[in-house]
C-alpha cells in the first residue's frame, strides 16, 4: 500500500475575487521509502497539494470540494483535531524554501528543535538528543550552535536546522518544498547529500517539490508533473525524463538549458500558464500544445495508464516513441 | 580598443559604525578585479551568493563608486567625465535588474517607462517618432505594442523582464549589464527571455555582461565566462573551457555541483565542498578559497595566488596551475 494516496483531489480557495478551484482532480501516489518529485511551473498547485497532506491550509481559506487524501491509510480530511496533530509532525513533516521565515527569530535554534521533540517524542526531548540531531545534519560544534539564534547562521546552516527540526520527531514522510532553491549550488549539493543519507539511515519517504529538473534526475525515484492544478504525467523518474509522454512534460524538459550543451537556442513553450481558477476548456494545456488536435479544446482528458507505472493525462500520448532521445 | 576595461577595481563598503559613526570594518565586495569586454561580446559572470557580482555590475554603470581602480568605457574613465559627456556615456551603458517588479515604476504605463530614456537623451524627437520607436522596441522584445498603455502590474514576470530590456535598448546602448534577469522566472519563460537575449546579441551587436548564478544559462549566452570568489576572479576563459574543462579547484567544484539532467551522461567526478563561503568582512589569508579547497597546501594559506595565463589561453589564480 502506498504511504500517500491522493485521489481526485479538488481544492477551492476563497480569495478576493470569490471562490476559485486551484486543484482540480489531483492524483498522486507515493510509495513507502521512495523519493517522489513534484515539478511544474509556478502556480501549478505543488505547494497546495503538499499542504493538503497534513491539512495545513486554514479551513476558512481552503475548502476541499471533492476527492480524498489518504496518509498511511488515514483519510486526512475525516480526522478530528487530536488525530490530525498526530499526523502533523508525527507522520508528515515539512521543510520549506525560506528557512529564515520558517524559523522563530527570537528563539535559540536548539530550543526550537527541543520544542519539536516535546510535541511528538516527549521522552526523547533532551539537550543531548538536540545536539545529536544538529551533528547528524552536519552542523559542527552543535553545543555552540544550539545556543545561537537563526539570524546568526548562514542560509545553508538554517536549512540544516530546519531539516533537524522536521526529522527529530521521526516522521514517516518528509515534504521538502523547494528546500534548496534559495541556496548556492555547492550548498545545495551538500543539503541534497544530507537528505539522501538521512533517508537511507531512517528509511524515510520524501516528497520533493522542486523546479530544478537536474535535482529530480539526480535523486528522485518517481516523478509527477503538474500543470494548472492537475497532475498531467506521473511515473518512474528515469523513464519520464528520458521518454516523456505528455506534450507538456516534453516541452518542459526541452526548455531547460543543459550545462555543456554550448549555446544553441532553447526550445520554448508559447504563451503563459493560465491564471488560477480560470483554466481553458478541454485540456488545460491545449492553447500552448504543439500537437493539439480538435478534440483537445473541448474534451477534458482523463488520466490514462500506459504501463510501467506511467499515467498520463493526454489521449494522444505515446511512450517509447522517442526512446533513447534523452540519452543523446 | 576594448569596449570596457576594468582595472584593479576595488569596492569596499564601510560597515559597523562605532559610536561616532566611523566604520570599524570594511566589506571587501570587489577586491582587485580586472575585466575587459570587446564590442558586441557577451561575457558571463558566475559565483556564489555574496561574491560581489552585483557590486561589480553596479560599479561598472557607476551606481557604486569604486574605492580604487578604474572603469574605462569606450576609451574613457567614467570618473573623469562630467555633464553632457557623462550623460552620453551613461546612455551607452545600461543595466537590467533581477526583480522585474521592483525596477519598474508602478504608476507609469509601459510606453512611459520605455520612452523615458528617449526623452532624456533625444529631447528633440517628436511625440509621433517617439511613439513609433517605442512600438518597434516592444515588438523587438516580443511584446504586443497595443499593450503600451497598460501598467506593469498587468504583466507577468517574463513580460516585465522584457519591458526592462526594451527600456534598456531604447537608448541604443553598446553595453548592457544584466544582473540575474532570468533567475526569478519559470524554466519555460526563462527559455523565452534567454532566446530573446541571444537574438538581440546577434541582431544589434550589443555587448552584454551577463551575471547569473545558473551556470547552464550563462554558458548558453556567453562567449567568455569569469568565475568570481570573494571579490576576485579565480578563473576566466571561453565558455567551453570553463564549463567542460574547468581547471581551478573552485570552478571544478562549482561545475560538478550542478545537478545534471542527463543521467546517462558520464558524470564528472563529483567534488563536494566542505564548509561555507567565508565572510568578505574577514576574508581568509592567502588564497581566499583555501579553507574549502580539497587541494590546498601550506603555500595556499599564506600566499595570494595571482591570476596567470595558462597554456590554452585561459586565466586562473591557483598555486597549482600555470
Ligand atoms: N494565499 C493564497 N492566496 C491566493 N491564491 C493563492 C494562495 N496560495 C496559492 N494560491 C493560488 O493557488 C495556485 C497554486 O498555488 P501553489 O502555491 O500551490 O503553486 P506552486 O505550484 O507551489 O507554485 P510555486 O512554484 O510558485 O511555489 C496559484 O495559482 C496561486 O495563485
Ligand atoms: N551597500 C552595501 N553595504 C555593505 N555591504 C554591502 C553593500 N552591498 C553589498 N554588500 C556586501 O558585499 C558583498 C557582495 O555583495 P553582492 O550583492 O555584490 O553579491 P552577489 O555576488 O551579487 O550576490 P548574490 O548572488 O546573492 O546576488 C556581500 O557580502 C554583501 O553583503
Ligand atoms: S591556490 Fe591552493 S587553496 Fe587556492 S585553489 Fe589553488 S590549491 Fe586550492
Ligand atoms: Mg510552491
Ligand atoms: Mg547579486
Amino acid at each position: 500500500m502506498p504511504l500517500v494516496e491522493i485521489q481526485n483531489l479538488q481544492l477551492d480557495l476563497t480569495v478576493e475575487a470569490g471562490r476559485v478551484r486551484v486543484l482540480d482532480g489531483v492524483d498522486l501516489s507515493i510509495e513507502q521509502g521512495t523519493v517522489h518529485a513534484l515539478v511544474g511551473e509556478s502556480g501549478s498547485g505543488k505547494s497546495l497539494t503538499a499542504m493538503s497532506l497534513a491539512r495545513l491550509l486554514p479551513e476558512g481559506f481552503a475548502q476541499r470540494a471533492g476527492g480524498r487524501v489518504l496518509v498511511d491509510g488515514r483519510d486526512v480530511f475525516a480526522l478530528d483535531a487530536g488525530a490530525l496533530r498526530q499526523v502533523r509532525g508525527g507522520i508528515v513533516s515539512y521543510v520549506f524554501q525560506e528557512p529564515a521565515t520558517a524559523l522563530n527569530p527570537v528563539m535559540r535554534v536548539g530550543d526550537q528543535i527541543l520544542e519539536s521533540l516535546r510535541l511528538h517524542q516527549p521522552d526523547r526531548a533532551t539537550r543531548a538528543e538536540v545536539e545529536a540531531w544538529l551533528r547528524r545534519v552536519g552542523i559542527p560544534a552543535p553545543e555552540v550552535r544550539a545556543r545561537q539564534y537563526p539570524q546568526e547562521l548562514s542560509g545553508g546552516m538554517q536549512q540544516r536546522v530546519m531539516i533537524a527540526m522536521a526529522l527529530a520527531p521521526r516522521p514517516r514522510l518528509l515534504v521538502a518544498d523547494e528546500p534548496t532553491t534559495a541556496l548556492d549550488v555547492t550548498i545545495q549539493a551538500q543539503i541534497l547529500d544530507l537528505l539522501m543519507d538521512l533517508r537511507r539511515e531512517l528509511g524515510m519517504t520524501i516528497l520533493l517539490i522542486t523546479h530544478n529538473l537536474g535535482v529530480v534526475a539526480e535523486i528522485a525515484d518517481d516523478l509527477s508533473v503538474m500543470y494548472a492544478g492537475q497532475v498531467v504525467e506521473t511515473g518512474p523518474a528515469a523513464t519520464v525524463m528520458t521518454d516523456p509522454a505528455h506534450p507538456y512534460t516534453k516541452a518542459l524538459l526541452a526548455s531547460v538549458p543543459r550545462l555543456g550543451a554550448g549555446n544553441q537556442l532553447l526550445a520554448t513553450i508559447p504563451g503563459a500558464v493560465p491564471p488560477a481558477g480560470r483554466p481553458p476548456t478541454g485540456c488545460r494545456f491545449h492553447p500552448r500544445c504543439p500537437v493539439a488536435a480538435s478534440p483537445c479544446g473541448v474534451e477534458v482528458p482523463i488520466p490514462r495508464s500506459m504501463g510501467g507505472g506511467r499515467v498520463v493525462r493526454c489521449p494522444f500520448a505515446v511512450v517509447g516513441a522517442v526512446a533513447g532521445k534523452g540519452a543523446a | 580598443m576594448n569596449l570596457l576595461e576594468v582595472e584593479e577595481l576595488k569596492v569596499h563598503f564601510p560597515v559597523r559604525p562605532d559610536w561616532r559613526g566611523r566604520p570599524t570594518a570594511h566589506v571587501r565586495a570587489v577586491d582587485g578585479l580586472n575585466l575587459s569586454i570587446r564590442k558586441g561580446e557577451t561575457v558571463g559572470l558566475v559565483g556564489e551568493s555574496g561574491c560581489g557580482k552585483s557590486t561589480l555590475g553596479r560599479a561598472i554603470v557607476r551606481l557604486e563608486t569604486p574605492t580604487q581602480g578604474s572603469v574605462r568605457f569606450e576609451g574613457r574613465d567614467l570618473a573623469t567625465l562630467q555633464g553632457a559627456e557623462l550623460r552620453r556615456a551613461r546612455r551607452r551603458l545600461q543595466m537590467v535588474f533581477q526583480d522585474p517588479f521592483g525596477s519598474l515604476d508602478p504608476r507609469w504605463t509601459i510606453e512611459e517607462i520605455v520612452e523615458e530614456g528617449l526623452r532624456l537623451h533625444e529631447p528633440t524627437l517628436t511625440q509621433a517618432t517617439r511613439r513609433e520607436r517605442v512600438a518597434a522596441l516592444l515588438r523587438d522584445v516580443g511584446l504586443d505594442p497595443s499593450l503600451a498603455a497598460r501598467y506593469p502590474h498587468e504583466f507577468s514576470g517574463g513580460q516585465r523582464q522584457r519591458i526592462g530590456i526594451a527600456r534598456a535598448l531604447a537608448v541604443e546602448p553598446s553595453l548592457i549589464v544584466c544582473d540575474e534577469v532570468v533567475s526569478a522566472l519559470d524554466v519555460s519563460v526563462q527559455a523565452q527571455v534567454v532566446n530573446l537575449l541571444a537574438e538581440l546579441q546577434r541582431s544589434r551587436g550589443v555587448a552584454f555582461l551577463f551575471i547569473a548564478h545558473d551556470l547552464a544559462v550563462v554558458e548558453h549566452l556567453s562567449e567568455r565566462i569569469l568565475v568570481m570568489y570573494l571579490g576576485r576572479v579565480v578563473e576566466a576563459g571561453t565558455a567551453r573551457q570553463i564549463c567542460r574543462t574547468p581547471q581551478h579547484p573552485y570552478t571544478q567544484a562549482l561545475i560538478s555541483a550542478v545537478p545534471s539532467l542527463d543521467r546517462n551522461a558520464a558524470p564528472m567526478q563529483r567534488i563536494r565542498l566542505q564548509g561555507e563561503v567565508p565572510s568578505p568582512l574577514a576574508p581568509p589569508t592567502g588564497c581566499p578559497f583555501h579553507p574549502r579547497c580539497p587541494m590546498a597546501r601550506e603555500q595556499c594559506r599564506v600566499e595570494v595566488p595571482r591570476l596567470r595565463v595558462l597554456g590554452d589561453g585561459r586565466e586562473a589564480a591557483c598555486h597549482l596551475l600555470g
